[in-house]
């Protein structure tokens, strides 16, 4: 069975969070390249453009993106058979009712709420490193 | 008069005219029978006579017949004697029911015939008796004479009778019909006076009614205009011509400026066979200078042959309705108004917390994250009181993290849609227990919990109340030897009270009025560290119930918060949650 090259999607506007996202999953030993970008529009162009082999492991999304909102981008990667079995773990400030619907409704795999705190978001990233890109098998390509 | 005696007055008129009648006919009959006395009379009278006559003259026969001896000249007296034998025959009959006059008649009657016989008797004895014969003569002639009288008197005692019987039986007659006729004008003037009275009720029912009431006859005359229609219509010529009406009366649509088109006035609806039902109309006319609104019924009116005869209209003055259902529809579009900037309102706290719940955490997560970040990186340098800094800087990130948080699980309880059902306060409160203990497992607090506490509520949001009463028994009795916690619940006014009860700091009643508003705290952040939301969002969660919630308290020696369920514990809708549909519909 062919694999993925591991990497992992990053989807996030706010260079701060980028920041604290990049050092979490640095200080918790997860080494996997961790490719960002800053919108929604972005994060297709990106997936779109690769073949099945070059899909990232992990996408990571954000809700509140510029041009193209996080839930308008899990409705086209689901849309999309090159795209419909991705593993998406939406990441957000969020957790109000509508973003939780909305995400798992249109086939979120799983729904992260980043912590205040830096300790807490380091353990959340060790959590989503240790299930997502090991203890998880991921789907066919 | 009454209708007993009218008809007691009728009966006697017509025993009175029964009488008449019958006293009539019998007089009637006993007039012909007089009349034929008398005519009988008058016959016997010329008979006698001529008999008499003869006899007085029947010496020349008798004397003829001896001298002769021939039979012939004896025959015109034996004529005439049975002529008067059958007339004296005839008044024997008619005498008949007369006892006396028979007795008289029948005396003369043998007299007669013995004088007769005598008479007779003469050519058989051959011996002419000249004296002896004129004696029976003069004799039958003066019975006969006698007998003449008695008729005669008898004849005038009849009429007479006859004269007074036609006489009452007139009067009677004369009688029967003034009663009759005083009958009859008793009785229509009864009829007359039943009408008018009928007539008057009607026109002073019509005359005090608060309705207007116009009728017209088919040609478009008013016939009736009570002073009601007066007021509403104004005078108005009684001779004006249908199309004329709106115009001089000031009849408009609600609109209050078009003139009702013609065809569209209830009265000529009415008398074109149309009814109309409540149509609404705006009267401006003399009367009513301000104008008025009137409702207008309209009936066509038929006669008993159902034949179209004019028409009516019922006019009633609901100024005043309408004015309270203008300042209803005022009120309404006000309050339509209000939900809607109610619901832009709701739409914009819900942008406010949705802002918060992002925009305010990112910024939080970034100070929280770079101090963190100073201090992993930069220790070093930056010394004890710099890295002392940093962690104060790290938790006052946290602190507020807390806070924003707990500002919107306020709001979003007061947005929050309630889905009651029946909950088992016990299996709530056990689950918010282990959490709390598992939080703090050093810590020995004594719970008591019922092995059922039964309430009607919102499941979620009953367990943020307990999460938050609970908690806070839990902070309070921090600093309590052998603290005691209590779950449970008592009846307090009719009303199941819910209940968590404390050994803990307590709070001093004077403040209890403040403890459920926003960022109210009666403890430093030292002793007891909080935000002052809890009971805030507790609160509203139980008005959101249509429930209370009410606090006692003594410093030292503990807490107790209690709380209903309301309306919603009774199982029907109530208003808070009516309000939160529409709201979230918006």
């Amino acid at each position: 069975m062919e694999t993925r090259d591991g990497t992992i999607l990053l989807v996030e506007d706010n260079p701060d969070d980028v920041e604290l996202t990049l050092r979490a999953f640095k200080k918790v030993g997860i080494a996997n390249e961790i490719r960002v970008v800053k919108d929604g529009a972005e994060a297709l162009d990106y997936l779109f453009s690769r073949g099945p082999r070059g899909l990232p492991a992990i996408a990571l999304l954000d809700l509140n993106l510029p041009k193209l909102g996080g839930i308008e981008v899990l409705k086209r990667l689901r849309a999309d058979a090159r795209t419909k079995l991705l593993p998406v773990i939406i990441l957000t400030s969020s957790k109000e009712e509508q973003d939780l619907i909305a995400g798992y409704g249109n086939g979120a795999n799983s729904y992260i709420r980043k912590p205040v705190e830096f300790a807490q978001f380091a353990e959340a990233a060790r959590q989503i490193g240790l299930y997502w890109l090991l203890l998880n098998e991921a789907p066919p390509i | 008069m009454s209708l007993k005696s009218l008809s007691a007055l009728f009966g006697f008129a017509l025993l009175v005219t029964w009488v008449c009648g019958s006293v009539y006919y019998w007089t009637a009959r006993r007039a012909i029978a007089a009349g034929d006395v008398v005519s009988v009379c008058e016959e016997l009278r010329g008979d006698l006579e001529r008999a008499t006559s003869l006899v007085v003259n029947g010496d020349v026969g008798v004397t003829d017949y001896i001298r002769t001896g021939q039979a012939a000249y004896l025959r015109p007296y034996a004529a005439s004697l049975s002529q008067f034998i059958s007339a004296q025959s005839r008044l024997k009959d008619l005498t008949r029911d007369d006892p006396v006059e028979r007795r008289r008649v029948l005396g003369l009657e043998k007299e007669i015939s013995d004088a007769l016989d005598q008479l007779g008797s003469f050519p058989a004895l051959g011996v002419p008796a000249r004296p002896g014969i004129k004696k029976k003569l003069d004799a039958i002639h003066g019975a006969a004479n006698e007998e003449l009288q008695i008729l005669s008197s008898y004849r005038s005692k009849e009429k007479l009778f006859v004269d007074r019987t036609i006489l009452a039986a007139s009067a009677g007659g004369v009688s029967a019909v003034a009663l009759l006729f005083l009958a009859f004008f008793v009785f229509f003037k009864r009829e007359i006076s039943e009408k008018t009275k009928q007539g008057n009720l009607l026109a002073s029912a019509l005359h005090d009614l608060g309705e207007g009431v116009v009728a017209a006859d088919e040609s478009g005359r008013f016939t009736v205009f009570n002073p009601m229609a007066r007021q509403i219509m104004g005078e108005g010529d009684l001779s004006d011509y249908p199309k004329d009406w709106a115009k001089n009366h000031g009849v408009y649509y609600p609109d209050k400026t078009t003139l009702v088109k013609v065809e569209d006035l209830p009265m000529v609806c009415a008398l074109r066979g149309k009814s109309t039902d409540g149509a609404e109309f705006f009267i401006k006319n003399a009367e009513n200078p301000e104008g008025i609104f009137i409702s207008v019924t309209g009936r066509p009116l038929m006669n008993k042959n159902g034949k179209r005869v004019g028409g009516v209209v019922v006019l009633s003055n609901i100024t005043s309705k309408k004015v309270l259902q203008e300042q209803m529809e005022g009120l309404n579009r006000k309050l339509l108004s209000l939900a809607g900037s109610l619901t832009q309102s709701n739409k914009e706290l819900e942008a406010f917390s949705y802002s918060v719940a992002h925009d305010l955490r990112a910024p939080l997560r970034a100070i929280e994250g770079f101090s963190h970040f100073l201090i992993e990186d930069y220790s070093d340098r930056l010394g004890e009181q710099g890295k002392d800094y940093l962690n104060r800087i790290g938790l006052g990130c946290q602190r507020m993290g807390q806070l924003i948080d707990d500002l919107l699980a306020l709001a979003n309880v007061t947005r929050q849609e309630i889905k009651s059902e029946k909950t088992d306060l016990r299996e709530i409160a056990k689950s918010v227990i282990e959490k709390i203990e598992e939080a703090e497992p050093n810590r020995r607090v004594e719970f008591s919990v019922p092995v059922r506490i039964e309430a009607f509520g919102d499941p979620g949001l009953l367990k943020i109340v307990l999460e938050n009463l609970i908690g806070n028994a839990w902070k309070f009795t921090s600093k309590t030897e052998n603290a005691r916690i209590e779950i449970g619940s008592t009846q307090k006014d009719g009303e199941t009270a819910y209940f968590v009860k404390d050994n803990g700091a307590g709070f001093d009643m004077k403040y209890v009025d403040k403890i459920f508003d926003p960022f109210q705290r009666l403890h430093s952040q030292s002793d007891f560290p909080g935000q002052g939301l809890g009971l805030a969002i507790v609160s509203r969660i139980v008005h959101r119930h249509g429930g209370r919630i009410w606090a006692e308290g003594e410093v030292g020696k503990g807490a107790a918060l209690y709380f209903t369920l309301g309306g919603v514990e009774r199982g029907g809708l109530n208003g808070n949650q009516r309000w939160n549909d529409t709201s979230s519909g918006g």
